[in-house]
């Protein structure tokens, strides 16, 4: 582990200023696991109070008082909220997606089922079989290509032992195969795919919004808390009267 | 005029500068020595950086590796009267401990 890409971690006006001498502190220790986390706390910290690494000019004797930009502390935030969401979102989305709408079973079971006589019916679409039990609830097995004439032979013979309850075979052309497509699929389909994108893109803009207004105020803000800061200083007597008030010009403009 | 607070690392840092200006890593290897205390440089930066900010301290000279940084009068005022708070804590503690 290098510790000057370490130090990248930092904002760029805090390296400049304590770059070196950081740097300088790290050549003499070694860099134990203990001290990464250290810098990873220092460099957040950093980037969340971006006006301390600000150098007061004044306080050194002349040039102008830097107005630290407004605080990225909201947006790393919102960042923040926006990523765990679109995780949120995600995670559900591919869950929704993996997961059957119907108990799965193995195929051994499903023939097993057929040659009790509890089926009633069953619809193949391309590999998937959906069978409905005489019960009403319904299983799905994956059927493939041998296998597939396995169920229907469990079937024939069934219907040929048992034709007073026979099951009916349907056969669909493959297809979503979500049973409940049928009913209403480009709704579906629809909403399915673009509920999520369209809550995100939502959220995002309504989060976008309110960002760019708190950062105004955030800017304003920061702009008297520097003054008041810079008056503390001249009570203090670091800054002389006619400094303070330089300064005080320069902030207002 | 009310002091501003200054957190556990900032006190040491204090401390250390109150027998005269050292540099970072001097700073570091002092406090190491009073108090036991190895602070990382994210630690002591982050408290130098916020020490500087409140001009409790300032740094001497120009840019380099080895800046200096020295006690301010506010500084020394602000340590005075942490120390002060410290030591009716520790007062205290002691007398209730005897008790």
């Amino acid at each position: 582990m290098n510790a000057g890409r370490l130090l990248g971690l930092y904002p760029r006006r805090w390296r400049q200023r304590y770059g070196a001498e950081m740097t300088e502190i790290l050549e003499h220790e070694r860099l134990t696991a203990q001290f990464v986390i250290d810098l990873v706390r220092g460099a957040i910290d950093a980037h969340l109070h971006p006006e301390l690494a600000a150098p007061l000019l004044a306080a050194a004797g002349g040039g102008t008082v830097q107005i630290p930009p407004g605080s990225p502390r909201m947006r790393v935030y919102v960042l923040t909220i926006v990523l765990l969401l679109l995780l949120v979102f995600g995670g559900l989305y591919a869950y929704r997606a993996k997961t059957p709408a119907l108990p799965q079973i193995p195929l051994t079971q499903a023939l097993g089922e057929v040659q009790a006589g509890r089926v009633s019916s069953i619809e193949i679409v391309g590999s998937q079989a959906t069978l409905t039990l005489v019960d009403g609830s319904q299983r799905v097995t994956v059927a493939d290509k041998p296998p597939k004439d396995l169920l229907t032979g469990a079937v024939d013979e069934h219907n040929r032992t048992d034709p007073a309850h026979p099951v009916q075979l349907q056969y669909r052309s493959s297809g979503d195969s979500d049973p409940l497509a049928f009913i209403i699929p480009p709704l579906r389909t629809l909403l399915i795919t673009f509920l999520p994108i369209s809550l995100l893109a939502l959220l995002v803009l309504v989060l976008a919004r309110r960002l760019s207004g708190g950062e105004r105020k955030v800017q304003n803000a920061s702009r008297y808390e520097w003054l008041a800061r810079i008056a503390d200083l001249r009570d203090r007597g670091v800054l002389t009267e006619e400094e303070f008030q330089r300064e005080k010009k320069r902030l207002l403009e | 005029m009310a002091t501003k607070k200054v957190s556990p690392e900032g006190l040491l840092v204090l401390v250390s500068l109150a027998d005269g200006p050292k540099h970072g890593y001097a700073i570091q290897q002092d406090i190491e020595r009073i108090s036991g205390r190895q602070l990382g440089p994210g630690s002591l930066y982050g408290a130098i950086a916020r020490l500087e900010f409140a001009a409790y301290i300032e740094s001497l000279g120009e840019e380099g590796p080895r800046r200096p940084y020295r006690l301010t009068a506010a500084g020394s005022r602000a340590l005075a009267a942490d120390l002060a708070a410290l030591s009716r804590v520790t007062a205290a503690g002691k007398r209730r401990l005897a008790t």
